[in-house]
């Protein structure tokens, strides 16, 4: 997609005035916050799995490509194959090839943040190959025609009647003219649809959570079990993925899985753990003709051995943007890209050059609640900052405030003329405070912060000053 | 800052990290050093009323500041803490990101003085500078009655000085 990311700010104040998204995110946040507490609360041993997923993680990544290796052996043993593929031009050529190569006309596919990161659907529309997507929020986005705002819950912006209004303009065509408002109808009414779907469909493209070396099999986890109607009924099964999502074995994996269903929705387990290994053998009763694994890498490489590498254990569980205070103020969308909250602000640089994206790692109180529950234990609050580092030497960001930031610098390593300036700075508003009753409704060079607050005045004297006058 | 920054910064120069080791080790968050280190647990204080307490983000999550406080206001007479359900979400002000990200700082804040009108406390109390003047900001501005303070204000019995955000009477 066609990062929106330089106007953060613009976006942020649209959503925030957007009543819509704001009940939407306040269902979020009372929905997984709470759940993902329960879920931590209610087993002893969570923090321990933590720490257990995040060495295995480490292990991992430190031979990844002995583990790739494993896995194509593995694939390919199965009669399956595995393409690696550097760019997303490159993916979105191969994938575009196996569909030719089975006559596709129409694709299923089930959710995959890959196949978002490459802008994989309007790729296949601008050549004449129709995706239709089967996990029931992407389904209501690309309904909608909007990116996901969340990467386990894409539409998680959207509010039940948004959905209802939806189906009502879009399910005309096929004969269902009522307008239905309970939840249960609306998923119903989408499953009949989506049914006939899967049947018409040449190819089915996944995502995949995890790849087993061992096995040389994919993972999928999802709530609605579309993941396993969209790879059994076609004739070839395309598995979109990136290079850090390998495992060395099942027994490995399921250590991962307790953590991530726990952090993303509070689920002990999600509803469906779906494996796919090769295309359908003689004995087999379905399963698809072909089992095409595409990898991609784009730049992924690049984070190893960085003070980014951390970012590469991620599992995409969604933990961080659900505890994150910007993220539930401002909605997925105003991160601009494909990937959102505190993991967008630590990724999407790399993707898409800080220049870009600048405000993804910028926009952030540094809280630390997402490293707090994000189960890898990735330290993203450090990662953005050494994101505005980059910033900061590239000389990107406004001019103003990185020479506010080098006359504090300069102040810093003068304690004397800081001791100086902050004492004339103290006396001079605490003077100019008290005859306004103790705050500033408004201050030069602070509109961003008197727009919403007062600016309560300091009393007027320091306390170093205080000290050296010996009130202790 | 000092604590855990500073060795983080230093690290790898021979001079400076022992210094700031040592400085780390020698720093402590007021309210964890009146309740750990020196053992406070009586403060011969009396105040009458409600307060809620605001856990500022590095107090609680670098340094595990999260009892400490409550303990020692615990030993306050008189008054009675209602906890704020969302004590630990960040009130949003952030160093610069509450000029720079001025709207969204702004509506965090927002939120924030709305949990704390809930909570129908007459006292707001925290142990971080940034989050008290944030939170008296928003809170003046909406016209509150509520009085905003640093813990460390009531436990040495200086309620009677001006809040945060107030003027010397007369
Ligand atoms: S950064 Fe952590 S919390 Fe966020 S999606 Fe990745 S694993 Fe989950």
């Amino acid at each position: 997609m066609q990062s929106e990311a330089h106007n953060f700010k613009t976006a942020a104040k649209g959503a925030i005035a957007d009543p819509n998204l704001q009940q939407a995110l306040g269902n979020l946040e009372t929905g997984f916050v709470a759940a993902r507490a329960r879920a931590a609360a209610g087993l002893d041993e969570f923090e321990a799995m933590r720490d257990e997923a995040v060495a295995l993680k480490n292990h991992i990544l430190a031979n990844l490509d002995y583990y790739l290796a494993r896995f194509e052996e593995r694939v390919v043993a199965q009669g399956g194959t595995v393409h690696f593929c550097a760019t997303a031009e490159e993916a979105r050529q191969t994938i575009l090839g196996l569909c030719r190569d089975n006559g596709a006309r129409t694709v299923t596919k089930g959710k995959s943040m890959v196949a978002e990161e490459i802008a994989l659907n309007p790729f296949l529309e601008a050549n004449g190959i129709e995706p239709i997507e089967t996990d029931l929020g992407e389904y209501i986005i690309q309904l909608a025609e909007e990116p996901p705002s969340h990467i386990i819950g894409p539409a998680v912006h959207k509010t039940k009647d948004q959905v209802s209004d939806l189906f009502h303009e879009h399910h005309g065509k096929y004969g269902k003219t009522e307008r239905l408002t309970e939840p249960e109808d609306l998923v119903n009414e989408a499953r009949e649809i989506l049914r006939q779907k899967y049947f018409d469909a040449d190819v089915g493209i996944t995502g995949a959570n995890f790849l087993i070396a061992e096995t040389g099999s994919t993972i999928i986890v999802t709530n609605e079990g579309n993941g396993d109607l969209t790879q059994m009924l076609t004739s070839a099964h395309v598995v979109i993925s990136s290079i850090d999502k390998v495992v060395p074995t099942l027994e490995d994996v399921s250590t991962i899985l307790r953590v991530l269903a726990r952090s993303a929705t509070g689920q002990e387990m999600s509803a469906y753990t779906t494996l796919s290994t090769g295309p359908k053998r003689a004995e087999d009763l379905d399963g698809p003709g072909g089992f095409h694994v595409v990898l991609l890498d784009n730049g992924r490489s690049d984070l190893l051995g960085t003070n980014k590498q951390e970012m590469l254990r991620c599992i995409r569980c969604g933990a961080c943007m659900n505890h994150c205070p910007v993220y539930l103020a401002v909605g997925g969308h105003t991160y601009g890209w494909v990937y959102p909250g505190p993991i967008g602000a630590a990724l999407d640089p790399h993707f898409l050059g800080i220049e870009e994206a600048h405000h993804l790692p910028g926009a952030s109180t540094f809280c630390g609640r997402c490293q707090e529950v994000c189960p890898m234990r990735i330290p993203l609050p450090e990662i953005m900052r050494h994101w505005r580092e980059d910033a900061f030497e590239k000389k990107v960001g406004a001019t103003p405030e990185r020479l506010g930031i080098r006359a504090w610098a300069f102040l810093a390593r003068r304690p004397r003329l800081y001791r100086l300036a902050t004492r004339i700075a103290m006396r001079l508003l605490g003077r100019a405070g008290s005859v306004r009753g103790g705050r500033f409704e408004s201050l030069p060079l602070a509109s961003g912060w008197t727009r919403g607050r007062d600016m309560p005045a300091p009393e007027g004297r320091t306390f170093m000053d205080r000290w050296a006058a010996g009130e202790r | 800052m000092l604590k855990h920054h500073y060795p983080k910064l230093f690290a790898g120069d021979a001079d400076w990290e022992l210094r700031a080791k040592d400085l780390a080790a020698r720093t402590h968050e007021l309210l964890s050093f009146l309740a750990d280190i020196a053992g406070v647990t009586d403060v011969d204080v009396t105040w009458d009323g409600t307060v809620t307490y605001h856990d500022s983000c590095s107090g609680l999550r670098e340094l595990k500041v999260k009892d400490q406080p409550r303990r020692l206001l615990g030993a306050v007479e008189g008054l009675t803490l209602t906890e704020l359900p969302t004590a630990e979400t960040c009130c949003g002000f952030g160093g610069t990101f509450c000029i720079k990200y001025a709207d969204v700082s702004v509506e965090m804040v927002t939120r924030k003085a709305e949990d704390i009108r809930g909570t129908d406390a007459d006292m707001l109390l925290a142990g971080d500078m940034g989050c008290l003047l944030n939170m008296a900001g928003r809170l003046k501005r909406e016209g509150s009655e509520i009085e905003v303070r640093h813990v460390a204000e009531v436990l040495a019995g200086m309620t009677d000085r001006p809040s945060i955000g107030e003027a010397e009477q007369g």
